[in-house]
């Protein structure tokens, strides 16, 4: 089992966490080796796109979250600055409401998983606590791939 | 499988090999389970599998209530999470406590459990267990309930298959099977805890698996030091 194994599980787990949350995708972002953000993976074009784009420009509530390694709620992307990234908006215009979360593993920064809605809304505390927890999940199953053997002779 | 940068995906899981390791399935599933309870605001949750060729077994349980619910299922052979294994499908009962369908179920549950739904935990199409939730008070399950359900399961389903490419499938399932043996030996742990400090099963049940948890221990791990104490004591 190689990296078309693990593309399929990242790419399952995602679709299947969107879909608890109720949200309409979710995305990931990762730090790699060299402890740089990298878009990994989106459950859709619109979230691959919203993910490559903050990774180019730098902004976005993915970006803050690993910044500051705390939630990012942002009710419409297309808001006026602070509230929203309009810069970020104009790439993906699909995608209204974004709430990334930042994932961790011994208590370190990993990356963030991003859920987005292609309507714009407030997001609920409980929503925000249900984010965090389904991170929780996310890094379960990234350990494990990253842990299991016929990964660990790769460079 | 379009949208994900594998290039990307390799590098950052060599640098996740730098954290530590996994604690294997038994307590990843359990903390999976955790997440469910407090995701869906449900009174409680349970995982149940199946040993090869033969029936349900509960492997996770949030608390007392839910192990009563396993426990009078795999005491009956019946329940709506049996039936969620054996037809592969979703069940639901508003309250277990006047379904016809398993009339004989209420007299060994706790009296709090009232709605469950279970839904069939796969690996490759096949159900190889239920994952179970509960309501304490009667409850109209709805679809949104039953299609959250399923996604939280197929969440279950990629941490199995992960595993299952972890480690050779003997070991997970030797990893299982240990659980679900040591089920017993969880039980005469909450019987001696009742008896030396005077609680409740559920009381027993949710200081060992808090214990647990907080010492990033298996619940049945624990079980057996505290009935090795017991043993000592009595010497």
């Amino acid at each position: 089992m190689g990296e078309g194994f693990e593309r399929g599980l990242v790419d399952r787990t995602l679709g299947a966490l969107a879909d608890v949350l109720g949200t309409d995708g979710a995305t990931l972002t990762l730090f790699d080796d060299r402890d740089r953000p990298r878009a990994v993976a989106g459950s859709d074009d619109d979230g691959r796109r919203l993910e490559l784009a903050q990774e180019r420009t730098g902004s976005g509530p993915a970006v803050e979250t690993l910044a500051h390694g705390a939630d990012m709620a942002v009710d419409d992307l297309h808001a006026a600055r602070p509230l929203g990234f309009p810069g970020l908006a104009a790439q993906v215009s699909e995608i209204h409401a974004v709430l990334s979360v930042p994932l961790r593993a011994d208590d370190r920064l990993i990356g963030t998983l991003s859920f987005y809605d292609r309507t714009s809304h407030e997001w609920q505390p409980a929503k925000v606590r249900a984010g965090e927890r389904l991170g929780e999940l996310m890094v379960m199953v990234l350990q494990v791939l990253a842990h299991k053997s016929s990964t660990s002779g790769k460079s | 499988m379009t949208h994900i940068d594998p290039e990307a995906l390799v590098a950052s899981l060599r640098r996740l090999r730098t954290t530590s390791s996994t604690t294997g399935i038994v307590h990843q599933l359990e903390r999976a389970v955790d997440v469910v309870d407090s995701l869906f605001g449900y009174s409680g949750a349970g995982l149940m599998f199946a040993e090869e060729g033969k029936d349900l077994r509960y492997l996770v349980a949030t608390d007392a209530r839910g192990r009563s619910l396993e426990d009078a299922q795999l005491h009956l052979g019946q329940g709506p999470c049996v039936s969620a294994y054996e037809e592969n499908t979703a069940v639901t009962a508003s309250d277990v406590h006047s379904d016809p369908r398993w009339p004989k179920l209420a007299d060994r549950l706790h009296p709090e459990v009232r709605a469950v739904a279970g839904v069939p935990v796969r690996l490759g199409g096949e159900p190889v267990g239920t994952l179970n939730v509960y309501q304490s008070q009667p409850y109209e399950w709805d679809e949104s309930d039953i299609q959250a359900l399923y996604a939280y399961a197929d969440v279950i389903e990629q941490l199995l298959t992960a595993a299952m490419a972890a480690e050779e499938k003997s070991a997970l399932a030797d990893q299982l099977q240990y659980a679900l043996d040591y089920r017993v030996v969880i039980e005469r742990a909450i019987g001696y805890l009742m008896g030396k400090h005077d609680l409740t099963a559920a009381q027993a049940f949710t200081g060992l698996r808090k214990q647990a948890r907080d010492s990033r221990r298996r619940v049945a791990d624990l079980a057996a030091e505290v009935l090795g104490e017991a043993a000592g004591e009595l010497r």
